[in-house]
């Protein structure tokens, strides 16, 4: 046993120094890391889960809240007219929608609020001290905001029953839409969240970005509805993608085919996914 | 000879005082005003045209008069008392938490100062969003006015509402979350509710009695009068309700900041 003295640390008797046992055998060892970093992916991914899930009131209750309100004022408002939207029943085209705008919406606020929370605050140090690498994080931050997207969904899909009585058409393919979807808009809510300074910085990307963008991409209305020019922007439109997708979901009907969509979503995914990898490995914004 | 500076002589009332509370209320949303009355406007607009968008082919005219002209009034009523309520609530809820609260506590304003001060704050920023979403959403829909007084009326009346009820919640609230409750479950579905996007002659025959209890229901039909000359009640009931209103949550407030409900130990 070798024994050093170690500065700053007292005997029992309150003098300075002091023995600190030493032993190869006993010292604790650097955790062996792989490839991947799985625990503090993991825990990376569970700590924001968590924190989503923990104000719940917010994150689940007032979307669905709010899906219920938007269905009650269209039915209200169209009273006994008939609407035809798409080749759907409106109800059957407003649900979707619907669903499919608090999925966008959450997305993007789990990562963008997150990522300005700990900034402000600081506690993104815990983030960026841990022994993950951007891409790690990149993963994390993603896939979190994907998971809350859709529980968010869920919940508001059941609480629009009463306005759609019907079995999801294609649940594979609706879940896969709302995870895409999440997934998207998790990485451009971690995209602004890094490059916002302040909220009211974030809160100006949602009002004037990501709020009008997902309105104008089919929530409410088919794209047949718009002017001329901007129903062939609409065409280029990630967003307008996986809404479709997801009313292809639930009621079986889509404007687009769902394969171009999932391409479209995908590759939005993967170009997102790359930017938000290159921002958090530069430090941009996080590091000195 | 000594030169003490002589205190300053408050009247019945200190205008001094009152006019900084309500400055430092204006001051205090006019500082992030894209936040505070660009954000509303362009979220109204949004409103406008994904509702005319959506239901114009199928819904042309509401109560005889065209859908988006129906639509205009309401959604500008809906953004201004929407406004007016997070500004006082929010003033008073952030102050709380910070602590900051004493700088209106410790002042020497009297309880009707305060309400009075605050409240004022609340239905300026309610009046200057109203003010921009209307010149916003005249570009796009070709409304005229009918009777400007009652325009007046219930945007001053309808905003000093909200601002009265977010001072109540503002008070009542211990933190920020407790205030978005009341924003998401109550206030919200209110305004949402209570005829902005319809009339409320669609309702089931319950629900159209329990409108008429509805203080919501009279300011959107009052200020829709307003500008259509068309209503679902009489319009004068509406400023009766309204001033009955106002006067009971004046009073409720002057009440709790004299009593120092959940501010004073």
């Amino acid at each position: 046993m070798t024994a050093r003295k170690a500065p700053g640390r007292r005997t029992p008797d309150g003098e300075p120094g002091g023995d600190v046992p030493v032993s190869p055998g006993t010292a604790p060892r650097g955790r062996h890391i792989g490839w991947v970093n799985r625990i503090g992916l993991w825990t990376l991914f569970w700590r924001d889960l968590l924190r989503d899930l923990e104000i719940w009131k917010v994150t689940i209750a007032a979307p669905a809240l709010q899906a219920v309100l938007f269905a009650l004022i269209f039915e209200l408002a169209l009273g006994d007219a008939s609407l035809t939207m798409a080749g759907l029943d409106f109800a059957a085209f407003l649900v979707p929608g619907l669903v499919a705008f608090a999925v966008l919406e959450r997305g993007f606020e789990s990562t963008a609020y997150m990522m300005v929370y700990d900034k402000l605050e600081g506690m993104i140090t815990d983030v960026i001290g841990a022994p993950l690498t951007a891409a790690e994080m990149a993963v994390g931050f993603g896939l979190m905001a994907a998971v809350s997207a859709v529980i968010t969904g869920i919940a508001t899909w059941l609480a629009l029953l009463p306005f759609l009585a019907a079995p999801p058409a294609a649940p594979g393919l609706l879940l896969l839409f709302a995870f895409g979807g999440g997934l998207m808009m998790g990485l451009v809510g971690l995209v602004g969240g890094l490059w916002a300074d302040k909220w009211d910085h974030i809160s100006a990307v949602q009002s004037f970005v990501v709020i009008p963008l997902v309105y104008m991409s089919g929530v409410f209305f088919s794209l047949d509805r718009l002017p001329d020019g901007l129903r062939a922007a609409a065409a280029l439109n990630p967003v307008y993608y996986v809404i479709d997708g997801m009313r292809y979901g639930i009621s079986g009907s889509a404007e687009a085919d769902p394969g171009t969509g999932f391409a479209v979503m995908a590759a939005t995914v993967a170009a997102l996914w790359c930017l938000c990898w290159r921002l958090l490995a530069s430090g941009y914004k996080l590091k000195p | 000879m000594t030169d003490y500076q002589a205190p300053r002589r408050i009247g019945a009332v200190n205008w001094l005082g009152l006019w900084t509370l309500y400055l430092k209320e204006v001051q205090r949303f006019m500082a992030v005003a894209t936040q505070t009355v660009a954000a509303p406007m362009v979220t109204t607009l949004l409103f406008l045209a994904v509702f005319t968008l959506a239901l114009g082919r199928a819904v042309e005219v509401v109560n005889g008069v065209p859908f988006t002209q129906f639509l205009a009034p309401g959604l500008v009523m809906m953004a201004m008392v929407q406004n007016a309520f997070a500004n006082t609530s929010s003033s008073l809820v952030s102050s709380k938490v910070q602590g900051n609260i004493v700088d209106i506590l410790m002042p020497p304003l009297s309880p009707a100062e305060l309400t009075v001060g605050i409240a004022l704050g609340g239905t300026t920023r309610g009046l200057v969003v109203g003010a921009t979403t209307l010149i916003g959403m005249r570009i796009f829909v070709p409304f005229g006015v009918h009777d400007l007084l009652f325009v007046l009326f219930y945007a001053v009346a309808a905003s000093l509402m909200l601002a009265l009820l977010g001072m109540i919640g503002g008070v009542w609230a211990e933190k920020f979350d407790h205030m978005a409750a009341v924003t998401n479950f109550v206030i919200t579905p209110f305004a949402f509710l209570s005829g902005t996007f319809y009339s409320i002659q669609r309702l089931p025959d319950l629900f159209q009695t329990l409108a008429h209890i509805n203080p919501f229901f009279y300011m959107i039909d009052g200020f829709r009068y307003g500008f259509t000359g068309v209503t679902d009640t009489t319009p004068l009931l509406g400023v009766a309700v309204m001033l009955g209103i106002d006067t009971v949550l004046a009073l409720v407030c002057w009440r709790l900041f004299a009593a120092g409900y959940k501010l004073k130990a």
